[in-house]
Formats: C-alpha cells, structure tokens, sequence
C-alpha cells in the first residue's frame, strides 16, 4: 500500500514528461561527461533563443510573489557578481551573461533561470567559508544557465494545491486564528524555499556539478572546496530543517487530519485525494534531493584526481571573502535576528504548549529593524509579524508601510501585500484591503493566494459582478481548482 | 643572535647597529605576516575526533601540505581512526591537516576537505538559541562561515 501511495504519483508524473531520468545512474552513450577528458573541453553550449527581458521579468515576478523579497545587500551582491564575473570570463565561447541576486532566506537554497539570472539565499555568506566555495555555488548555478536547463519545478506546480489545503486545514484547525496562522506561513522561509527551489533532473545536476567545477578551476579556484561546499550545506540543511520541523510536523498534522475526513462535498473530497497524491509527490521529491549529496562529492572527487591533482593544490582564497562578510555582519546579524522572530512565532503557533517569551523576541524585532536594515522587507516583515501575534494590527500595518521599494519596484512583495491586506480588513479598512490587492494581484499575474482573498471579500460586499469575473479568472488560470474557485472556502 | 649582531656591527658604530636591528625586526615582521595567514591554525597537538566525509573511499596520507607533495600511504576510510592528534591546517596549497596518528611517531598531512577535525571545523550547529553560545571551531570560523550563536 505504501509503495502503490508512492509510485502511484511518480509513474503519473513520469508519463506525462515531469520526471525524466531521476536514477542518477548514468546512461551509457548518453551522458555527456567524458571517461578521458574535461567536461568544458567537450561541452556545446546552446544557442540561447529565449526572449531574455521577458524571461527574467517573469523570473523575477516569481521570487517575489512566493518569497518576502530580495535582500538589499549592495556589497555583499557586487562581491558575488565579481567571482560570477570571474567564472564567465574564463568560460567557453558563446557563454551568457548573468547577474547574482540575493534572496532574503535563511534557508540554503539558490536557483538560476536560463535567461541569465541566479538567486542565491543570503544565509550562504552565512555558512560557507570561502571564496573557493562561493564560486562553486555560482559556478553550479551558472552552468544550469550557459546549459539552457529549464527545470521541470513541480513544487511550483504544485502550489495551489498547496495553498488551498493550507487555507482550509488552517481555517478548521481554530477559528478564531485563522488569520494569524496562515499568515505565519505563507511566505515563510520553509514554504518559500520548498516552493522556489527548482528541482533539477539529476543529469542536469551532474552536468552542472562537472562544468562548475570545471569553470571554478579555470577562474584560478581551488576545486577541492567544491567537497566542503556540499558537505557544509548538507549539515546547514539539517540544520535549517532541524529548526523547522516542528512547523512542518505540526501543519503535517492538521492536514491529514483535514484531508483524512470525508465530506459532503464531491468536489472537496476530489481536491483533497488529488491533495494527497501531490504531497506524497513533494516529499518525495524532497527527500531524493537530499539523498545524493555523497554521491555528488565521490563524483566529483574522482574527476578531480583524474583533471586537476595539482589544481588541488592552490591556496585557498578565503581572506577577502571573510573581511567582505565581516564589513557586512551587522547586516546578516539582523536578517538572522528576523528569521529568529518568525521561527518562534511559526513554533508557537504550531506547536500546543510551546511558550515565547515576548520580550526577547521583541528585542530581536528590535534589533532587525535598526541601521541599515530599518526599511528593509524582510526585518519589518518580521516585526509586523510579532504585531500581528500580539494583535496589535495597525502596529503591524506600521511596519508594512516603512518597507521601501525593492530595486525600483514600488509594489511590494506579494506575500507582504497579502498580509497588509489582512490586516486591513483586520483593522475596517476592507475597501483599502481589495483595491491594493487588485493592484498586487495584476503586478503578480494573479497568484492563487489573490482570489481566494478577494473572492469571499467582494462576495461579503455584494459586488456580484466582480466576484463572477474573479471566479472565471480563477478557474482559467488554475484549471486544477476550478471547483474551489467556484466555492473558495 | 644578539651576539652575532654585536659581532656584525663591532667597530661599525651604533647606527650601523640600529640598521641591523630594524632590519632584524622587518625581517621578522615580515616572515610573520606571510605564515600567518597561511595557517590559519596554529594549535600544536591537541586530541581531536575526526569525521572521514566519504567512508566509502580512502583517505591518502601525504608527507608535506605543498605543492610538491607524496601520498605516503593510504587507509580505507572505514578504517581510519576516529579520534587523532591535530597539529595545524595549511591554507597555501590547500587546506591539509597536519596530524599525527597514535602509535605513529612519524606525522602527516590530510586533505582537510575529505577528512574534517572536529578541533578545525567545530560542531556544526548554525541555527541555535539566542541564548547559547557555541563556538565553532577554534576561531569561530569551523563550518559555518560565520557562528551565528555568538553572544552579542
């Protein structure tokens, strides 16, 4: 039963073309790392045909309508885009140009889009050690991007199923907190990093670890900090999920709970059996990417014994790096400070019987938002977060509207605009709540998380007109859910 | 030293003397500066449990960090020991630890990248409680760039 549970959604997934060769056990004639030779030798990079401004404007609309924003780090950006810089140099003929930005996420995690853009989590200047290990992390990155690899990303896919069952699992679990509980998770740096982070096809993955480290190496890297690197982010990763479990565990909880219960509503009964087999889906997906990260490393140090034993043998350049992220520590100190704030109140709100102390996370709050970081999205929203917990909502709005415009973008991130509008309803300020949200929701192609705010919204106000349009936007842009578009809970 | 420099400058008067000693001084000064930031660790002999990161592999022994350096011999990592004695890590031509092995009166060097030391790379816990401080590695900069348990 419990292998039909498993193998039931990846055998689906794997005829309809979501999952291509996931073994990681090379196919003879087929893969395309030479046994005699380095990989950037033999490589062809593909012609690029993508329309690129429009590639990364869609790029970009993603991060921000599932993530708190980018982190505004000027220094720390320019830094990783000069060993980016360093890395392109040196690579073959017809490689691309990319920009690195950092994301504000504590998770580890980056992404690159094949039009040229590459996200790395700020928390890497947090966990790794070296300039060799950057340029690894970039180097990776970059060659999904010189590769043209378009990731298949089913936890992206899988979001409005996502959304929805958290919505009602949330709504059921108590009803007076509704608001506070889905507001402690959506945008959160567990859920943003699960529904961001692309999931490679593991050749695609080799492929980049191999012209990574090819690439490092050529830009004057020590290759063998490539093995550092993926054992660091093995133990961070524990670590970050360490931290979270108990919010994993507990909204786990609630939705099997929820998803266990059948109804007598056809359509709810559907959705949630269709529910069931994308989990399953997710945490398998998961869990085969956190498996692998041995497997990466005795790959990788094979070919470097066999392409590089003297490269092996550079210094090690780890002395700009650490004077760069010790001019920038107050920065992170008060990024870490933020995701403190929001791990507790995540904890406290899922976990029964756990206790916070307010006056210590008030302090961090605090603390996040001074300096430099005083407008900056990812501390207010923290602070906003403790508000909201305390119920102090036009505290919580407060903060919101100290946030500043993100690299020339006026409209917040979408998570954050979704908050400011809860708490504007919270607070009588409906009107105020539906038109910024209409003017969120067309910046941002119109997430799930819009309709199911605005639909029940504009029904309670009687605009029949709107609320119909709204329902047949909604199940047109999400044909999966058109039942609970129809009836948003 | 002193007496080959009173020796130097005997009959040379005390400037001569002066120049000797700043150019004593600079040569010292100098010759700390280029090894430090070499080795970034300079604890001599301490007792250290080790994490071997691919079991499955052998770990290589080699005599010297540099880059002319010999495998000595090598040892199945399910066989290496877990606990050795930590010398120093050398950062100019890699980062190689210096340990000295029980029972051997000879020492060697590791790839510090497949062999991690616990004195080196500290206990890996970059999420903790504001209210602990736990350093990571002997400078606070084991794995995990940056402790992020350190009291403010």
């Amino acid at each position: 039963m419990k292998f039909l549970k498993w193998s039931l959604p990846a055998a689906m997934l794997m005829l309809a073309g979501c999952v291509t060769n996931q073994t990681g056990v090379p196919i003879p004639f087929l893969s395309p790392i030479p046994d005699d030779a380095k990989y950037i030798e033999t490589v062809k990079l593909p012609t690029t045909t993508l329309e690129k401004a429009e590639g990364l404007k869609k790029a970009r609309t993603k991060v921000l309508t599932s993530s708190v924003g980018l982190a505004d780090f000027p220094q720390l950006q320019s830094y990783a885009q000069s060993v980016l810089d360093r890395i392109i140099a040196t690579a073959p003929a017809g490689a691309p140009d990319a920009k690195v930005y950092l994301l504000a996420n504590v998770g580890p995690g980056a992404m690159a889009v094949p039009e040229g853009a590459i996200y790395i989590h700020f928390s890497a200047f947090q966990y790794l050690q070296s300039e060799d290990q950057l340029a690894f992390l970039l180097g990776h990155e970059y060659s999904h991007v010189a590769l043209q690899h378009s990731p298949e990303n089913l936890l992206r896919s899988l979001r409005p199923y996502l959304v929805t069952a958290m919505d009602f699992a949330v709504s059921r679990a108590s009803s007076d907190s509704k608001l506070r509980k889905s507001l402690q998770l959506y945008g959160s740096d567990i859920l943003s990093r699960d529904v961001l982070l692309p999931v490679w096809d593991r050749s695609a993955e080799k492929q980049a670890d191999f012209l990574g480290l090819d690439l490092m190496t050529k830009a004057g890297y020590n290759p063998s900090e490539s093995l550092r690197f993926l054992a660091i982010v093995g133990k961070y990763d524990d670590s970050f999920e360490r931290l979270h479990l108990a919010t994993r565990n507990q909204l786990e909880k609630q939705l099997d709970a929820q998803l266990a219960t059948t109804t007598d509503s056809p359509l709810w009964n559907r959705f949630t059996s269709e529910f069931r087999d994308a989990i399953g889906t997710i945490q398998e997906q998961i869990s085969s990417r956190h498996e692998d990260a041995k497997d990466r490393m005795v790959a990788l140090l094979g070919y470097m014994k066999r392409e590089y034993a003297m490269e092996r043998r550079r210094p090690i350049n780890n002395a700009i790096y650490v004077k760069t992220v010790d001019q920038n520590a107050d920065v992170l100190d008060h990024y870490l400070d933020a995701h403190k704030v929001i791990a507790a109140l995540q904890e406290a709100e899922f976990e029964s019987g756990k206790k916070i102390n307010i006056g210590k996370l008030e302090g961090l709050a605090r603390r996040a938002v001074s300096g430099k970081t005083s407008d900056h999205a990812y501390t207010r929203y923290a602070f906003s977060k403790l508000r909201t917990y305390q119920g102090k909502y036009s505290l919580a709005l407060k903060n919101i509207d100290l946030i500043a415009g993100q690299d020339g973008d006026d409209v917040l991130p979408f998570q954050i605009s979704l908050e400011r509008a809860e708490l504007q309803q919270s607070t009588g300020n409906s009107k105020l709540a539906i038109k910024q949200m209409e003017v969120a929701a067309a910046h941002y192609d119109w997430p799930v998380e819009a309709y199911h705010f605005l639909i029940p919204m504009l029904a309670g106000q009687g605009d029949k007109g709107r609320v119909n349009e709204l329902k047949i936007g909604c199940v047109a842009r999400y044909p999966q859910q058109r039942e609970l578009c129809a009836t948003p809970q | 030293m002193k007496i080959k420099i009173a020796v130097l400058a005997r009959g040379r008067g005390p400037s001569y003397l002066k120049m000797l000693l700043g150019a004593a001084f600079v040569c010292v000064t100098m010759s700390t500066l280029i090894i430090l930031p070499s080795q970034v660790h300079a604890s001599g002999g301490v007792r250290s449990t080790v994490e071997v990161q691919l079991p499955m592999l052998d770990v290589e022994l080699f005599d010297t960090p540099g880059q002319t350096r010999k495998s000595v011999k090598s040892i199945p990592g399910t066989e290496f020991p877990a606990e050795v004695e930590y010398i120093e890590t050398e950062m100019a031509a890699g980062r190689m630890h210096h340990i000295r092995l029980d029972g051997e009166s000879r020492d060697y060097w590791v790839d510090g990248n497949e062999v991690w030391i616990t004195a080196y790379d500290g206990v890996i816990e970059v999420f903790c409680d504001a209210d602990q401080s736990r350093a990571l590695g002997n400078t606070g900069r084991g794995a995990g760039g940056r402790s992020t348990c350190r009291k403010k």
